[in-house]
């Protein structure tokens, strides 16, 4: 079983550079961010994106479930399963087929479907651990190959 | 009996046609892209069988189990055909082929088959040859699908289990056995659908909580 | 003439038939109506299952309401993207079978795009143009300049969430219901937008919209007032926010672009308050302000077919071939 590691950034723009540098170690994972309301996990997708070569827009995608960031020959997935409610339509909005094809898959709200936990991937916490520092955050990550 | 069939439960699309004469299968190496292809596929079984789609006398679908994009892209596809023709649809289930393919190589007996699933998971049926009839679909551990004797797999071996090829054959005789009702009434055709065999243990959950 | 438009990109499954592009005959969306009992079965809760099972009863519904048979509609329209490829694969494929056998044309539409054309439908307009189109939805917050037939300029767009994101997501955190727009502005509807100072994410800072920084500002006040929160207040404040926000990217978009037309379209475009401000900049700037209905607001498929009507012309030759896509820019070619 593989440690966990853990930073702290102290401003959103670290946490660009951090995500970037995640992206440059682990191109091809799926990517099971956890994190409460505002903890920043969209922000860390696009600095994940920006890791991967990828100068598409990344926006939130709790309201369309799934969004593609396509850049010359990459593409990224970032998905939102806060609206999800049952495993099916996870298979249902395609996740699958992606995770067959190897793209990189980031995907917010993981934790609502516990059968991907069982999937090879990349654990992600982001954590808000300092009251008087509203942009401090505590990140870590875990590579899990699901087996346990 | 005229018909066209359509399996698009893996990456690569298998069609049929068949009628008191024979029988024509076909592979399609379609990848992903069998819903930009559907069409084109349609034309050029039609065509090898020298029919226009007004010689057909019933559609046919795959109903899985398998890849849920390519069943649903079938399923809407032949739907909406039965419903605007007024052409017979039948289903027909790759445990009720792989029965068929089976018994044409003299099997007999208890059997199970199983048929991997999403994750760590397959289906599992179990049936009694000479009988096509197999029980409602169960969600095993892949790992422990070769444990019982007489199992075959549908695309799929491991120590334990033997694959049981589809046998374009066995198709035909399951199609031209169908029953065809004079016209497709809507309800027939809202029951053909892809096969959601087991409700995930989420949805599931999701019950409970009502 | 007569277009059938099926759109199936994301919760929604609807069908519709129009006349010339501007004159609805019917349509209808599969959560409004109780399809499943004229046909005896149940349309499952699930989502993944309830596009497949939806289509057929809801075409025969439509075209029964219009009066219309199969053999009079002389073009196709649905929604190849974008949006989520399972439901979208499902209105494609009905409607390849449709257009195949009808042997008529097959248009894929653009999504967003269809939204503008809705507030120009809603009058019973064809599209104008030069016009500012202001696209505020639960997954899409953006500005463009159009000016002409599939001719956009994007002048700004979302940086992270997007308005109806926002207002279901505080709505949510709030313990308010779902979805979060109509009991947001339900809420505020007599309460003080100035009682609460949330801030301005992105004002002065030019073309971009941003709005995950108000969702923690609500997440803060709730916090820091406990017990003498104020709802209605809160509420009040959040969309005034919201309005005031794209007011000053609109404002300054009038103003540079010298456009006397504004268009509002998207789910978002049902919230009073930002009606209310939009209209009274359109009044300032003397231009014209088009809003769309309730029912064109939110996912339709009558948009679909009217946008079809009105840019068939880019439809490409092959459009039997094409695939549903997950993202497609506006304006973008049909390189599927």
């Amino acid at each position: 079983m593989q440690e966990r590691e853990t930073i702290n950034s102290l401003s959103p723009e670290q946490t660009l550079e951090i995500a970037a540098r995640l992206a440059a170690q682990f191109p091809k994972a799926l990517v099971l961010l956890h994190g409460s309301l505002g903890a920043g996990k969209t922000l860390f997708a696009r600095g994940f994106a920006t890791g991967l070569g990828i100068k598409t827009n990344v926006s939130s995608p709790s309201y369309t479930l799934m969004n593609e960031y396509r850049c010359e020959d990459r593409s990224m997935f970032h998905l939102d399963l806060y609206r999800i409610n049952c495993f099916e339509e996870v298979v249902d909005i395609g996740l699958f087929d992606i995770l067959d094809a190897g793209q990189p898959c980031l995907i917010e709200w993981a934790e609502r479907v516990e059968e991907l936990g069982r999937l090879p991937h990349l654990d992600v916490k982001i954590a808000c651990y300092d009251e008087d520092h509203e942009h401090h955050r505590q990140i870590s990550w875990q590579w899990q190959d699901g087996t346990e | 009996m005229k018909y066209l069939f359509i399996d698009a439960s893996e990456n690569s699309t298998f069609a049929q046609t068949g009628d008191t004469d024979g029988f024509k299968p076909r592979s399609f190496a379609t990848d992903r892209n069998f819903a930009a292809r559907i069409t084109l596929i349609c034309d050029e079984m039609l065509g090898n069988a020298g029919w226009s789609f007004s010689d057909l006398d019933c559609l046919a679908l795959c109903t899985g189990p398998g890849s849920l994009t390519g069943l649903r892209v079938a399923a809407a596809f032949l739907r909406t055909a039965a419903m605007l023709t007024g052409k017979p649809l039948v289903g027909v289930n790759l445990f009720e082929w792989s029965l068929q393919s089976l018994l044409n190589q003299k099997k007999t007996g208890a059997i199970r088959v199983v048929m991997p699933t999403l994750i760590d998971k397959a289906f599992m049926v179990e049936a009694t040859l000479p009988s096509l009839h197999h029980s409602n679909p169960e969600l095993i551990d892949r790992s422990a699908s070769g444990t019982h004797p007489d199992t075959y797999g549908i695309r799929f071996t491991v120590p334990g289990v033997t694959e049981v090829k589809l046998d374009p054959a066995a198709l035909h005789e399951i199609l031209c056995k169908k029953e065809l009702k004079a016209a497709a009434g809507m309800s027939e055709i809202l029951n053909i659908l892809p096969m959601y065999v087991i409700p995930s243990q989420a949805e599931r959950k999701f019950k409970e909580n009502l | 003439m007569i277009t059938l438009g099926i759109e199936s990109s994301c919760d929604d499954t609807s069908a519709a038939l129009i006349k010339d592009g501007t004159q609805i005959l019917a349509s209808l969306v599969s959560s409004q109506i109780e399809i499943h009992r004229r046909f005896g079965g149940v349309v499952p809760e699930v989502a993944s299952r309830k596009h497949l099972e939806a289509i057929l009863p809801l075409l025969s519904e439509a075209m029964q309401t219009a009066g219309i048979t199969y053999a009079e509609i002389d073009q196709i329209a649905v929604t190849a993207g974008p949006g989520l490829l399972g439901p979208l694969l499902v209105g494609l494929s009905t409607a390849k079978a449709l257009a195949w056998l009808l042997k008529k044309p097959l248009i894929p539409v653009n999504h967003i795009e269809a939204h503008l054309t809705a507030s120009f439908l809603a009058a019973g307009r064809r599209p104008e143009y030069p016009f500012l189109g202001l696209i505020v939805s639960g997954g899409h917050s953006n500005l463009v300049h159009v000016t002409g037939s599939r001719q956009y300029k994007c002048l700004a767009q979302t940086l992270d969430d997007a308005p109806g994101e926002l207002f279901d997501k505080v709505a949510r955190h709030l313990g308010l219901g779902y979805p979060g727009g109509p009991v947001v502005q339900k809420t505020g509807e007599n309460g003080d937008p100035k009682r609460y100072r949330l801030p301005r994410p992105m004002a002065g800072k030019g073309y971009v919209f941003s709005f995950s920084g108000l969702k923690t500002a609500v997440m803060r006040v709730v916090e820091n007032e406990k017990d003498a929160l104020n709802m209605a207040d809160l509420c009040a404040s959040l969309q005034h926010a919201v309005a005031e926000t794209f007011a000053e990217k609109v404002e300054m978009a009038l103003e540079e672009t010298g456009v006397k037309r504004l268009v509002m379209a998207g789910g978002v475009a049902a919230n009073r308050p930002l009606r209310e401000r939009m209209q009274q900049l359109a009044d300032r700037h003397k231009a014209e302000l088009l809003l769309p209905t309730i029912h064109l607001c939110t996912d339709n498929a009558a948009m679909i077919a009217a946008h079809a009507f009105f840019t068939a012309e880019s439809a490409p030759a092959n459009s039997l071939e094409v695939n549903a896509v997950a993202t497609w820019e506006m304006g973008g070619a049909h390189n599927f």
